[in-house]
């Protein structure tokens, strides 16, 4: 299993109760994954009660039927399927230096490695002290740390309301709220049902929750620039049109010393691409997401996705997704038949099919429409790493008609940095997408690297020596 | 007075002994399970480096080690993920300076 977020945890869980010999693997030093942000392995003295998922997994490792790598990363992968257990992924630890490398060898592997925030750019979002609402909830729930003493929360999404609150209730003088999308917007597509009252039940309470603090909420508003002397001091908000663009003379401007934004939430495709899934627009929101079947096998035999990976679907579609992931890779395994896959996963699907519901009523509320470029300046940075700005992503399509994102990583820089393009592959798909009049026809390129995360040259060098490994995936290491 | 974003019990954690890393030639406050990037925020720290073309400041951004922008240099190991590595007391983190050629 790879991630141990809400859906990796119930995937070993099942698989380990059918008798697979399952290995968790996850960045993070503690499993929870990013809903169940627990603290800090060390952090915390007191004898607090990890959610109910971290337990379990907790107690299933005590029990030696899982064995989970905290604090590890898979940094290639490859598939051979002349050898019994095909999958063949490259360990590394997080720390960057050569500790905890390993090569370890899968019949079956079942991905879910989760989601990242959609970040956008806009003038100064660069500074420190602008970070994006996830990481402000990471910091608060994995750190006990607030991210500043007065900020702003922003972007788009039904996740900019729970972070706001924990931030208000952190004691985080939370100025406002901005939602780029209208009131009116929201309120037309809210999945006001009785089959989803649970969630709808958890809405009201964080806009309670809000209210009581006296925390404004803007819809129809955007954060559309952030100034500062070395880290953010004040941010400009402005009013929106329908397309996000920003309206004259509107602007106003907030003193903060933090602004979380984030913009929803995009699969991280990198290592089922390496595996050899197959990949599309998803299409709620045309982010690249892994193609799963009804047993979430994916089009790479004996490789299974589940949770964010598949499609944003929350944290118990996340769930119910990983577990039946799980039971398919069992089934695959041979540990158990397809009556008692039939029996366990009957549940399981239909609470999939009411979270997965739920999840595109949802997306019906929040569109993105690209005026949100109009808040640009030409010297926007739109690749973090790189630093490359909106002026030169712009004239590599109009001037050197690179109009896909292949040809414009490699005129601009852009995707090339650290991140590899996960922090900019939108602006970037975006910005082509106005200057040439289409969308690239490759939207997954910036998102697919053979090399996951920066490691150092020894460590593929460690891989290229071993005698075991076939030639063809040293070779191709060592012309990267 | 220097800030303290931390939150303390009920709401945070029941943190064990401070320590202290150096940060530059600072000395930084740390509690045993912090990361190196949490710690300099709960002192009021955000500049953890600057970029190599501007030399722009940059801190935490993404917090889950996705965007590679809160990188130091920690007892001579050079680009480590502040949000990612744990503060040890005695730590000698040195903000990047990305015009510089190392």
């Amino acid at each position: 299993m790879v991630g141990a977020g809400p859906a990796g945890m119930a995937a070993a869980a099942q698989a380990a109760t059918a008798g697979c010999e399952v290995t968790v693997i996850d960045t993070y030093p503690a499993p929870g994954g990013q809903y169940h942000r627990t603290v800090a392995p060390g952090l915390d003295r007191s004898a607090a009660h990890p959610p109910e998922p971290v337990a379990a997994l907790n107690a299933l490792v005590a029990a030696g039927r899982v064995t989970l790598r905290s604090g590890t990363t898979i940094w290639t992968a490859g598939v051979d399927r002349e050898v019994a257990a095909p999958f063949r992924l490259h360990l590394t630890g997080v720390g960057g230096s050569l500790t905890g490398s390993a090569t370890i060898r899968a019949r079956a592997v079942v991905l879910a490695t989760g989601a990242t925030d959609r970040v956008l750019p806009f003038p100064g979002w660069d500074l420190p002290g602008v970070v994006t609402a996830g990481g402000a909830q990471a910091l608060l729930k994995g750190q006990g740390i607030r991210v500043g003493d007065r900020a702003v929360v922003g972007g788009s999404g039904a996740f900019l309301l729970p972070v706001a609150a924990d931030l208000a209730a952190a004691g985080c003088d939370v100025r406002e709220v901005v939602e780029a999308q209208g009131l009116r917007c929201l309120m037309r597509h809210l999945p006001a049902s009785w089959r989803h009252r649970a969630r709808l039940f958890e809405g009201g309470q964080l806009a309670w929750r809000l209210a009581r603090r006296r925390v404004p909420f803007h819809a129809r508003s955007a954060v559309t620039a952030a100034a500062g002397d070395g880290r953010v001091e004040q941010v400009t908000i402005s009013r929106l049109d329908r397309s996000w663009g920003p309206l004259p003379g509107t602007d106003r401007t907030v003193a903060v010393d933090a602004a979380c934004i984030s913009f929803g939430f995009v699969p991280q495709i990198g290592l089922a691409a390496l595996l050899g899934c197959g990949v599309e627009p998803e299409p709620l929101w045309d982010d690249p997401a892994v193609i799963v079947d009804h047993r979430q096998a994916t089009t790479s035999p004996g490789v299974f996705a589940g949770g964010e990976l598949t499609g944003v679907t929350g944290s118990d579609g996340a769930a119910a997704e990983g577990a039946i992931a799980g039971l398919a890779a069992a089934v695959a395994l041979g540990r158990i038949d397809e009556a008692a896959f039939a029996a366990r996963t009957r549940a399981l699907r239909k609470l999939r099919a009411v979270h997965r519901a739920f999840a595109t009523a949802l997306a019906a509320m929040y569109r993105r429409p690209d005026g949100w470029l109009d808040w640009l300046t030409d010297d926007t940075v739109v690749c973090r790493c790189e630093e490359v700005s909106f002026a030169t992503v712009r004239e590599a399509v109009t001037a050197l008609e690179a109009t896909d994102l292949r040809s414009v990583k490699l005129t601009t820089r852009c995707g090339m940095g650290y991140c590899q393009g996960r922090m900019c592959r939108d602006a970037v798909a975006a910005i082509v997408t106005r200057a040439a009049g289409r969308a690239p026809r490759d939207t997954p390129a910036l998102s697919l690297t053979p090399v996951l995360t920066p490691v150092p040259l020894a460590r593929i060098a460690e891989v290229a020596d071993d005698p075991d490994e076939p030639r063809h995936v040293s070779g191709r290491c060592a012309r990267r | 007075m220097p800030p303290d974003q931390r939150l303390s019990p009920p709401a945070g954690p029941e943190r064990g002994p401070v320590f202290t890393f150096l940060f530059a030639d600072v000395q930084v406050h740390a509690h045993a399970g912090e990361t190196i990037g949490a710690a300099l925020l709960a002192d009021g720290i955000t500049a953890l480096r600057s970029t190599r073309f501007a030399g722009r400041p940059r801190g935490l951004f993404c917090g889950i080690g996705s965007c590679f922008d809160c990188l130091v240099t920690v007892n001579g190991v050079p680009n480590l993920r502040a949000c990612l590595t744990p503060a040890a007391p005695g730590d000698r983190v040195q903000p990047q300076d990305g015009r510089r050629v190392a």
